[in-house]
């Protein structure tokens, strides 16, 4: 027993250098377990406020380019906007027609927008954290768009803050298609390079050409149908494989990230148990 | 003695605020992400107790963390750092040996030594850290040029720290 303690008085330096990085390798595979007990992220309050000052006066400096980019995106749902008015014109309801109208069918996804306070690209699992939480009605696993095309994906959440789940992550994947002919595939991205991404499951005998438009396939609760991912940057055909190999440049340029929508699907609980009980059969 | 503890906690403050707030947002083509609040570890006295510097690594690496949403990753690398800091002030051993009253700074030590004393440990961190990013060995020219421009541009700015703060000139 003496031996024993000696032993560990002799050692003591090595014994603790173990102990502390067994204790950070835990926290680095158990990200998930740990960030709820503890809450250590940038969603924390006082991290998040620190970021959130430091943020506003970077945000000073690039006003006029986010004033331009919130200018186009107004353009774009401007132009959206009549496009459904005059579809709606279209398909008016018959003026027999007399039950009550059914408002829900209308709104099925709301947007929330959000000033990004933290990001980055450059590591191989990017987070960024947002200025709303779940006072501001965001909860996990909502989708996050920004103004030129998807970002990620809602993964903590505080009272004011939350963390987002990068496109730019090892194990993200993102249900997309090909515009013209719908065909869908899997998003990942390379880990190398922040402006391009894989998609992956097209199969050979699908034609592609560079600058083919990829859009969210809607099959994810997380985007709506539709949303602009990126363009066709190269396709590359091995003749062992059965898919192609499509480059993808993104459309969202995630260094110059300001402001994001997050997007939640009112029948997302509904969907997601049907789904549920119809695997469990 | 109060004051060593004292000056060592401001550096602290300053170093951490610098590299969260400042340091995290540089991204240059995926490949640069200097660190330089190791150091905070190699500027500790050289009678700094091996678990103490340990503990102080901890905190650092946590600390980083918390900011940059990497639970655990800094804290390694930190704690690592710590823990190699005895062999490396060894192998940097000037002639006649090492004197009381000598801190692990330019002005008390002279820019030679720092920068072997520095980019042995400037380089052994960012390895660990690296790879300890990646967790696999699947991307290793990507890693090893990240670890390369990292370490350089870490070193550098380690180095126009210690002219600002500890150059005799």
């Amino acid at each position: 027993m003496r031996n024993l303690l000696l032993l560990i008085v002799k050692f003591h330096a090595f014994l603790l250098f173990l102990v502390l990085e067994a204790f950070c390798f835990g926290m680095i595979v158990r990200y998930n377990f740990f960030q709820r007990v503890v809450s250590m992220n940038s969603a924390n309050q006082v991290v998040g406020s620190m970021l959130k000052g430091s943020k506003d006066v970077v945000g000073f400096i690039h006003l006029k380019e986010v004033n331009d980019s919130l200018m186009d995106a107004n353009a774009r749902l401007q132009t959206q906007l009549s496009n459904y008015k005059a579809e709606m014109t279209e398909f008016r309801r018959p003026d027999f027609c007399e039950d009550e109208e059914d408002s829900t069918s209308v709104y099925i996804y709301n947007y929330t927008g959000a000033k990004v306070i933290n990001n980055s690209v450059q590591k191989v699992n990017n987070y960024l954290t947002i200025d709303k939480g779940s006072r501001h009605g965001i909860r996990p696993e909502r989708g996050v768009i920004g103004s030129n095309g998807i970002v990620g994906v809602v993964k903590e959440v505080s009272p004011n803050f939350a963390t987002v789940i990068s496109v730019l992550h090892k194990s993200m994947h993102v249900s997309s298609k090909l515009k013209y002919n719908n065909h869908k595939g899997s998003l990942k991205w390379g880990v190398e390079d922040p402006r391009y991404a894989t998609l992956e499951g097209i199969p050979k005998h699908v034609r592609v050409g560079i600058g083919d438009t990829v859009l969210t396939s809607g099959f994810s609760t997380f985007f709506p149908s539709g949303v602009l991912v990126g363009v066709v940057a190269d396709v590359n055909t091995l003749p062992q494989n059965y898919f192609h190999e499509i480059k993808v440049k993104l459309s969202t340029d995630f260094n110059a990230l300001e402001f994001v929508y997050v997007v939640d699907y009112i029948y997302k609980s509904e969907q997601k148990a049907l789904e549920q009980r119809t695997q469990n059969d | 003695m109060t004051r060593v503890v004292i000056v060592n906690i401001l550096r602290w403050i300053g170093i951490i605020l610098f590299q969260v707030l400042i340091l995290n947002r540089i991204e240059l083509h995926g490949f640069i992400a200097p660190y330089i609040y190791p150091l905070i570890i190699l500027l500790l006295p050289f009678e700094t107790p091996k678990s103490l510097m340990m503990g102080i690594g901890f905190i650092t690496g946590i600390a980083v963390d918390i900011f940059a949403n990497t639970p655990g990753m800094h804290a390694s690398a930190a704690v690592f750092l710590a823990y190699i800091r005895t062999p490396i002030i060894a192998i940097n051993r000037p002639i006649g040996d090492y004197e009381p009253n000598q801190r692990p700074n330019v002005s008390s030590m002279g820019l030679r030594w720092f920068v072997g004393y520095a980019s042995m440990a400037v380089v052994l961190h960012h390895i660990f850290y690296f790879f300890v990013e990646v967790f696999s060995l699947a991307y290793l020219p990507f890693t090893l040029a990240r670890i390369v421009c990292s370490a350089l541009v870490s070193l550098v700015l380690i180095i126009i720290y210690e002219y600002i703060f500890h150059s005799k000139i």
